[in-house]
């Protein structure tokens, strides 16, 4: 009986443990996120020791045991000192640390060899390989295919066509928001070849469940043979979509009119066809 | 100065604080304007409370007495922080307490009344003009009876003043 | 003709009283009971969706529900569990017990208190009577992201939901006012603000946040719907407006609001826990301070939940965030040091705090860890989120609105709920909780997006979704032994002793239920427990003589013994 209240206070922690495992990072600004949620986690899990035990302590130890009247103390500076301070220095500590993985998670290089815009609409992905001339527009009936070098940095410039979309690659550790009239930057770098899904995690709308994607990391060769292969086969289908250049800030303030008067009610059918660029 | 105002200094002086950091780490002018809101409304309460204060009518129920610096606070500026934030103990007002048993409000359907006449109305800006007029049927016979009980409340109490001075403590 | 009538019913309110009275009422208490019962309904109904939902989620492929179905229930579900549950919930024990622990005969507007809640009531039935208009209610979720909820959706569910949305706001604001006013003005003589109960003080705290917070909210409900029907482009980017704007009201409220729904449940667990344990509260003073700190705090911390907008200053944001965890852990740490060298009782309420103390631990933990903009990066619009607000919610918020049904229902009805229906009722949400919540953390982690109706077999996540939702049906049954102990006991004749728990404030001191204009005497009020000093110095000289020194002034180093004070005999 005894064993068992001493191994109480640890079945919570195992409960968390299992709730709790981040996917290995597949990209080197994934990597810093990892490694600070690894020291978030230890130290969460302390934290919520500390708390459960003083709990399982007081309530096992101070159950009423008679009708004398408890201790009436109702203060204690020290003690009050002491955790005001020890909370105040571990987010100091935390702060520290999130700041500095900030700056790596969010840095964009001021010349990355690719940059893909990425165009989200309702309720799909076009992407766009600057200076390419390759585009890859999601139809709706299959998942588009952002294909990347590994071991490079990529640049994404991201913009949405109609409401606001999230591209969030779960095994990145990162999502940013497709919003339109704002354009957002970031860049990060695929560590070896594979293949992850990604999906919208911005609610946007009746399909938003439905707006995943994938991508495709490649060694650098074979993905110069993807973009040539892409080319020759002239993979344009959005006309007026040709040039990157479309795909710059100024994209994002199009967008079909507001009020549809019919809205695509099936998924895939919608594009953000001759919107971008219709105004100024 | 009462411990209500007090709240709404510390309020503002946080409000104001954070709105100029904030400015400065971000020139972001839209959190700044909430921010900034924030200051203005809680200054507002100050100015409102400070008006209501001592030396016009009754002191509200419990409030610290007397009024200047907070013992063991200096003068000056310091003392005045220090009294914001001093929260010690001041001994409460001896007042008998009073049963206002006779002075509440007894029964009334304006509430009601006006929460129909607000909902119907909220449902004509969706679903038609006829439902707002409807609406205000029933919101102005609301207010109409609200305005009645009140004033006949302030009427009893005129007459009831003398009565109600010296009301006996139980 | 004159409304000063001598408000004293022959009888006391009781089920099937005449409806007149109910909805001509202006007594606080009846107002109260008014909110509680309704409130109590939104979260049943709330909670009946969650099921569909968690039934929907089990496994991949869609078993029940359309997808406008289910987005239009998590819409509903999250608007009416934290608009129309978990605000109104407070506000009605603020109105039954406020003027009761400050000594007063009522509110101090008691008939624009009876305007809030008809104006709650109101607005809590346009929002859900979007299921019967063509399209269906609003399905933009709770936040009603712009420009989605603007142009891009049609139909009248969304614009019941927006003034659905306004007039509950607006009742807020409405009873902001009259508690503020109560508080300050009605307090009994000798009942200075330090002496006022700790829920009393969460309750001032919170109703100015109300008045901070809520504005923000109604303007931008006004803007949304002037873009919808009035040709207004405020949102509406492609028209040169701003789909930010929206974000930084929507969440100038949103954020104070999450602290709105705990402050009133952190007052409720510093009475519960310090009666129970037969102890004042630990730190009364710092527990104050912590509240004032977190009420400050909270309203300079809106844009964490914009980190991913790229167009917000993450730092900023998320230090202030950091911030706010120090006051929450010392109110943790107060609590327990309360219990310390307690005599602990463990009854319902009580253990529903106890509960609270591990459960809601784990939500302030995940809070802290989405502070990180990095990390939030992954969690933000995930499950790790739903998890962990629901962490809070359930665990802090929802416990301990069972812990004050528990503690006062004595009070209010004069009759006890049953306390091993209620122990049932613990023990199936203490393991219904983690069951549920913890299976959802790990899903986020692995990319499960929230707001989703369905996901493919290929996501894997088919297992722990069929987790959660067993722990979802746990947690409904669960809530079964409430309900019957609650019909139960109402069925029984009111017997309950003015002070059944051995009470610290003011509520204490007059008879269960109270009449109704709530006291006929008042105990001297000497210190935060008057009901308590009274009790002392009945019991007899020699304890208070041995306590009379105390002060409550604290000293650096020194504990001070406050008890009963002879002048209070
Ligand atoms: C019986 C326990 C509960 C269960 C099983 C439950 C389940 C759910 C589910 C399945 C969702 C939808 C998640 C999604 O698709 O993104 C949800 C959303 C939500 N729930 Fe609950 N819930 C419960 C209790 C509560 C309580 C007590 C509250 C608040 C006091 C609450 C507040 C919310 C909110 C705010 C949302 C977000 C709605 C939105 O995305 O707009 N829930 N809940
Ligand atoms: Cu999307
Ligand atoms: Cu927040």
């Amino acid at each position: 009986m005894t064993r068992l209240r001493r191994a109480l206070p640890l079945l919570p922690v195992a409960a968390l443990a299992a709730g709790g495992c981040m996917p290995q990072a597949a990209t080197t600004q994934g990597q810093a996120t990892f490694n600070l949620y690894q020291v978030f986690f230890w130290a969460g899990g302390v934290v919520a020791a500390i708390v459960w035990i003083l709990t399982t302590v007081a309530v096992l130890r101070y159950r009423r045991r008679s009708d004398a009247l408890p201790s009436q103390v109702r203060e204690n500076t020290r003690l009050e000192f002491a955790w005001t301070a020890l909370p105040f220095l571990t987010v100091a500590g935390l702060s520290v640390l999130t700041l500095l993985t900030l700056s790596t998670v969010d840095a964009v290089p001021r010349d990355t060899p690719l940059t893909v815009h990425v165009l989200a609409f309702r309720w799909s992905w076009q992407f766009t390989y600057q200076g390419q001339g390759v585009v890859v527009t999601g139809d709706g009936t299959q998942p588009p295919e952002l294909v990347l070098p590994a071991g490079q940095t990529t640049e994404i410039v991201l913009n949405s066509a109609d409401v606001i979309h999230s591209f969030w690659v779960p095994d990145f550790l990162f999502k940013r928001d497709a919003i339109p009239g704002v354009t957002n930057r970031f860049a990060f770098t695929v560590k070896q070849p594979g293949t992850w899904s990604g999906q919208c995690a911005r609610y946007c709308g009746l399909y938003h469940d439905q707006m995943t994607f994938v991508v495709r990391a490649m060694p650098a060769p074979q993905f110069l043979a993807w973009l040539a292969a892409q080319r020759a086969a002239g993979s344009s289908p959005v006309p007026g979509l040709a040039s990157p250049a479309v795909a710059s800030p100024a994209a994002g303030q199009g967008g079909p009119s507001p009020l549809p008067g019919a809205p695509s009610s099936t998924p895939g059918a919608s594009s953000p066809a001759s919107s971008p660029g219709s105004v100024p | 100065m009462p411990e209500e105002i007090r709240l709404f200094i510390r309020s503002c002086l946080f409000a104001v604080v954070v709105s100029i950091a904030y400015w400065f780490i971000s020139y972001d002018y839209i959190g700044t304007v909430l921010l900034g809101g924030f200051a203005v409304a809680s200054f507002t309460l100050v100015s409102m409370l400070r008006r209501g204060q001592p030396g016009r009518g009754a002191p509200p129920a419990g409030s610290r007495g007397e009024q200047g610096i907070a013992p063991g606070a200096g003068g000056g500026a310091v003392g005045r922080i220090r009294e914001l934030v001093d929260t010690s103990e001041r001994p409460g007002e001896e007042r008998p307490f009073e049963d206002e048993g006779g002075r509440i409000p007894g029964a009334s359907l304006a509430p009601l009344l006006i929460g129909v006449g607000v909902a119907m109305m909220a449902l004509g800006l969706i679903f038609g003009l006829w439902s707002v007029v409807a609406g205000a049927i029933p919101l102005l016979l609301g207010f109409r009876e609200w305005l009645r009980e009140v004033s006949a409340e302030l009427q009893a109490l005129t007459d009831d003043d003398e009565a109600a001075a010296v009301r006996e403590p139980r | 003709m004159t409304a000063l009538t001598d408000v004293v019913p022959a009888e006391r309110p009781r089920a099937g009283a005449d409806l007149l009275e109910w909805i001509t009422t202006t007594d606080h208490k009846r107002i109260g009971l008014l909110y509680l019962g309704t409130a109590i309904v939104f979260f049943l109904l709330a909670g009946l969706m969650a099921e569909f939902m968690r039934a929907e989620l089990s496994a991949p492929g869609l078993q029940f529900l359309t997808t406008s179905e289910y987005n239009q229930l998590f819409t509903i579900h999250g608007t009416l569990m934290l608009l129309f549950f978990a605000t109104p919930v407070a506000i009605g024990f603020g109105n039954y017990f406020i003027p009761l622990q400050v000594g007063a005969a009522d509110m101090a507007f008691p008939r624009l208190n009876a305007l809030s809640y008809w104006l709650f009531l109101f607005g809590g039935v346009l929002v859900v009577s979007g299921f019967g208009v063509a399209g269906g209610a609003a399905q933009n979720g709770w936040t009603a992201y712009v420009p989605l909820s603007d142009g891009y959706t049609q139909g009248s569910g969304m614009d019941l939901w927006i003034l659905g949305v306004g007039m509950v706001g607006f009742s807020g604001i409405l009873g902001a006012v009259n508690f503020i006013t109560t508080i300050f003005t009605k307090r009994a003589p000798g009942m200075t603000m330090f002496r006022m109960p700790i829920f009393t003080w969460n309750m001032l705290v919170t109703s100015a946040m109300i008045l901070f917070a809520f504005p923000p909210l109604t303007a931008a409900l006004a803007m949304l719907f002037i873009d919808r029907h009035l040709g207004g482009s405020i949102f509406a980017p492609a028209q040169g407006g701003d789909a930010v704007i929206w974000q930084d009201l929507f969440w100038f409220f949103g954020h104070p609001e999450v602290y709105i729904i705990i402050l009133p449940f952190f007052g409720i667990m510093s009475e519960v826990v310090s009666v129970f344990s037969g102890r004042p509260i630990f730190g009364y003073r710092q527990i104050v301070i912590a509240t004032f700190s977190i009420a400050f705090l909270s309203m300079s911390v809106w844009a964490h939940h914009m980190f991913t907008t790229g167009v917000v200053n993450d730092p900023f944001f998320s230090v202030m965030s950091y911030l706010i965890a120090i006051p929450t852990g010392v109110k943790i740490f107060n609590w327990i040091a309360t219990m310390w060298k307690g005599q602990i009782r463990l009854t319902t309420a009580m253990l529903f705090c106890i509960g609270m103390l591990y459960t809601f631990t784990i939500g302030g933990i995940s809070g802290v860890m989405a502070a990180s903009p990095p990390l939030d990066f992954q969690f933000n619009d995930s499950y790790f989120i739903v998890a962990h607000f629901h962490n809070v919610l359930i665990g802090g918020t929802v416990f301990l609105t069972f812990a004050g049904f528990y503690y006062w229902f004595p009070k209010m009805t004069g009759r006890f709920l049953d306390e091993r229906l209620g122990k049932l009722h613990f023990a199936t949400w203490l393991v219904g909780v983690p069951l549920t919540l913890l299976p959802m953390y790990q899903l986020g982690l692995d990319g499960m997006p929230r707001r989703i109706a369905d996901y493919a077999p290929a996501t894997g996540w088919s297992d722990l979704n069929m987790v959660a939702t067993v722990g979802a049906i746990l947690l409904g049954l669960g809530t079964i032994p409430f309900l019957v102990a609650i019909v139960a006991a109402l069925r029984q004749p009111a017997t309950a002793p003015a002070d059944p728990w051995g009470g610290f404030a003011l509520e204490w001191a007059t008879s269960s239920p109270p009449p109704a204009h709530n006291f006929d005497t008042l105990p001297p009020i000497r210190s935060d427990r008057p009901v308590f000093d009274a009790r002392m110095a009945a019991a007899g000289a020699g304890v208070a003589a041995s306590l009379a020194g105390g002060s409550p002034a604290p000293g650096p180093g020194t504990g001070s013994v406050p008890g009963p004070r002879p002048g209070g005999g």
